[in-house]
């Protein structure tokens, strides 16, 4: 365990310290603040286009950030051959990709953070009154990115290839999003060969409407003990994507 | 393990590549059926030409590669497993770092990594930067570094946790003479406290200067093992033994 937190550290440092990962930071802290000049259009529903482009920018640099991290991190590594001095130490490989995986999305989450602290200031400085469920979002986001980073991960040791695992881990965003869409057309094509498909398909790809927390934000009433289980299923699917991770590194030749 | 467990044991060990591409598969030996014990304190240098199979045979001692068949026992344990990685330092022809940390911060990591704790491992750090006198750049980033002085912090993490037996692939390639000797220095101390060397070369005056047997591998078969008292009464008979067994003129001699 002492090891997963050393290489998470690490991890979380070397992330920091990257150059290309606080440009990533600055451009989203800019991004936010640029939903004010929007907000100034929007006249009467100011405060909204802050909050809805605020998060959709936090989650979309987020998200890039997390691909950008874990598709690259272990692949480069196995390039660059640092990865031969960890993995000669007496751990098991499975230390690797839980450290590796616990540093990035540590990363992921405080550069979030840092743009969801300038967010709020600008709402709380627009006259904003804050709303639980806006805070409960939070977090949901923070998951989603999770779940992106152990399949983005997945990927990389799936394909081998920064591009090719970079479209396959968007391909799963995208679709994650349109689990009900695709089920209702393969409903409507009638055809139980596409109907089969789509379900093998929907057990495979993430349920990323159920962490859209940020969604509801305007309906009056939504149910707070939604969060409990689309938390867990969060941590379910990662811990899936992350055993699968670790299968397959566990086979892997350098 | 008995007092005779040799610390390095291979028993017919064999690794083919298998690379497959648009359906065809393609084999290419790196090993073939390689015998060898190298004995406890000893030092072993494993000569042969580009391609020979030395890099392959040191990953395949460090569990970084599977063998096709055959056998690794390093102190009585298999490759690869954490009793016998726990057995070894190694350092890499190029070694490769994390440029963002500092010379102490990586030191640190792979001591951890090593199970290192505490104050111990302070110490343990410092004692190594002395031995490989890098303490007064310990706290420069790893960019900052020359090839020499990468090649002293590889050094350094290679006998950090103290492990009987040191693998070392081609640690003098690259260096200046006043590195050469330095690194000739380092080597033969920690062979007087007790430790196995086992290291790949192309250098083969500093083979001759250190070794105790040198192993000669050609296109993946390990065809002659020379004793030190073989080469030690004449100078350059190293190199004269070795130019007849590699050569495919003189393909008689093996």
């Amino acid at each position: 365990m002492t090891s997963i937190f050393s290489i998470a550290r690490y991890t979380l440092t070397q992330q920091l310290r990257n150059r290309l990962y606080l440009v990533i930071i600055l451009f989203g802290v800019l991004m936010v603040g640029a939903s004010v000049l929007f907000g100034a259009v929007a006249a009467d529903q100011e405060i909204r286009v802050i909050l809805d482009l605020g998060f959709a920018t936090t989650e979309f640099f987020g998200l890039a950030m997390a691909l950008f991290g874990a598709v690259t991190l272990v692949l480069e590594e196995m390039e660059s051959k640092t990865i031969y001095l960890i993995l000669t130490r007496p751990q098991p490989r499975a230390t690797y990709i839980l450290g590796r995986f616990l540093g990035l999305v540590l990363a992921v989450w405080t550069g979030m953070a840092l743009m969801e602290v300038m967010h709020f200031a600008l709402l709380l400085f627009k006259g904003w009154k804050a709303d639980p469920l806006t805070f409960a979002a939070l977090p949901a986001m923070g998951l989603k990115v999770m779940i992106m980073t152990a399949l983005a991960l997945l990927c990389s040791l799936l394909f081998t290839s920064a591009p090719t695992a970079t479209v396959f881990s968007l391909f799963f965003w995208v679709l994650g999003h349109f689990g009900e869409e695709i089920r209702f057309l393969a409903k409507k094509s009638g055809q139980p060969v596409a109907m089969a498909l789509v379900k093998g398909l929907l057990w495979i790809l993430p349920n990323l409407t159920m962490l859209n927390l940020r969604d509801h934000l305007e309906i009056p009433g939504f149910p707070l003990t939604q969060i409990l289980p689309a938390a867990l299923y969060a941590l379910l699917y990662t811990g899936a994507a992350l055993s699968l991770s670790i299968a397959l590194f566990a086979r892997k030749e350098f | 393990m008995t007092a005779d467990t040799p610390a390095l044991a291979v028993t017919d060990l064999t690794k083919i590549y298998r690379r497959s591409h648009l359906g065809r598969t393609k084999t290419t030996r790196g090993v073939e059926k390689i015998n060898l014990a190298v004995r406890d304190g000893e030092v072993f240098g494993l000569l042969g030409l580009n391609g020979s199979g030395k890099t392959t045979t040191i990953k395949l001692l460090l569990g970084l590669l599977f063998p096709t068949s055959g056998r690794i026992d390093v102190l009585g344990a298999p490759a690869g497993s954490r009793a016998a990685k726990a057995a070894i330092g190694y350092l890499p022809e190029i070694p490769y770092f994390y440029k963002y940390l500092s010379g102490r911060e990586v030191l640190t990591f792979y001591g951890q990594l090593s199970g290192l704790t505490g104050e111990a491992l302070r110490q343990r750090v410092d004692a190594a930067l002395d031995v490989v006198r890098m303490k007064d750049h310990a706290r420069r980033a790893m960019r900052e570094y020359s090839k020499g002085m990468l090649q002293r912090i590889g050094l350094a993490q290679s006998f950090l946790h103290d492990p009987k037996i040191l693998i070392y692939d081609e640690p003098v390639t690259g260096l200046d003479p006043l590195g050469l000797r330095e690194m000739r220095e380092i080597i033969q101390g920690l062979n007087q406290k007790g430790k196995t060397i086992f290291f790949s070369s192309h250098s083969i005056s500093e083979v001759e200067k250190l070794c105790h047997r040198v192993g000669i591998l050609v296109q993946g078969r390990l065809v002659r093992v020379v004793e030190q008292k073989e080469w030690a009464a004449e100078p350059g008979r190293l190199e004269e033994v070795f130019v007849q067994t590699v050569s495919p003129d003189h393909a008689h001699v093996r």
